[in-house]
């Protein structure tokens, strides 16, 4: 699959989708992100899937990581991955629409 | 950074001891928090467990590298594809079958009998013996009669 507009998240898979959109709403360290994931998408994270999305998004240079409170290590989006989640969530909205309209026109 | 809060679950401990040192080193401490706090939440040990067995892997065959990515993807799929290989022969009953009703060359179970004999005088009575008899049908006979001579079997089962 080869993305036409600009949609670095496309394969990124689903976790580093929803950890975006949670960190959208400001920084946070990995439970408090498990805990807003579970409210908002009614998804239960992994910690091990938490952290890889984290580490993968880290590396795309989508996320950083602020300095830890005691053990805890907090993480923001940057300018790049609020980017990249506007052009995801663009492209979603998109497909969202071309989906429902069809459904219509189809009669199902 | 005490252990008070750590979950007495000797799955989740090792799942995190799978990770690389300088990962544990980095979120170690906040995995256990995370992993204890979660239990409390009433996740099941098992899945947070399991949970950190999977991104241990990951974290070990992928890494988070895009050429790293590219070259494990290619590991990954040759290992894959031998596994899938070895099992289908193991497990397919007529493909043993064909292989085994199939002319085999007959350099190969003599060359083998002639590496055990190397090291066995019994193992080339045997094979000596057997060279006389119906061959066995399965394809991983030779073996099959390398690891029963290690084991000190008599072979006669196959």
């Amino acid at each position: 699959v080869t993305t036409l507009d600009g949609d670095v998240l496309r394969r990124a898979g689903d976790a580093s989708v929803l950890i975006l959109t949670s960190l959208a709403e400001g920084p946070k360290h990995g439970y408090a992100l498990i805990q807003d994931v579970k409210r908002f998408a009614g998804l239960q994270l992994g910690p091990g899937t938490l952290y890889g999305a984290l580490e993968r998004l880290e590396g795309l240079g989508l996320v950083e990581a602020l300095p830890p409170d005691d053990r805890r290590q907090p993480y923001r989006i940057t300018p790049a991955g609020a980017e990249a989640l506007r052009s995801h969530l663009d492209a979603l909205d998109r497909i969202s629409r071309a989906g429902r309209l069809r459904l219509s026109l189809g009669g199902i | 950074m005490g252990s008070s809060g750590r979950p007495r679950c000797r799955l989740v401990g090792a799942a995190l001891r799978c990770y690389p040192q300088s990962w544990r080193a980095r979120h170690g401490d906040e995995a256990f928090e995370i992993a204890a706090l979660l239990a409390q939440d009433g996740v099941p040990g098992s899945a947070i467990a399991w949970s950190y067995f999977k991104g241990a892997l990951w974290h070990r065959v992928v890494g988070n590298g895009p050429k790293g990515f590219r070259v494990s993807l290619g590991t990954l799929a040759a290992i894959g594809s031998i596994a899938l290989v070895s099992v289908a022969m193991l497990v397919a009953p007529g493909t043993a079958g064909a292989v085994g009703r199939a002319p085999r060359p007959t350099t190969t179970v003599p060359a083998v009998s002639r590496s055990v004999a190397a090291t066995s005088s019994t193992a080339s009575h045997r094979h000596a013996a057997a060279a006389g008899q119906p061959t066995c049908s399965d394809p991983l006979f030779p073996a099959i009669s390398l690891l029963k001579l290690n084991r000190g079997d008599d072979g006669r089962g196959c």
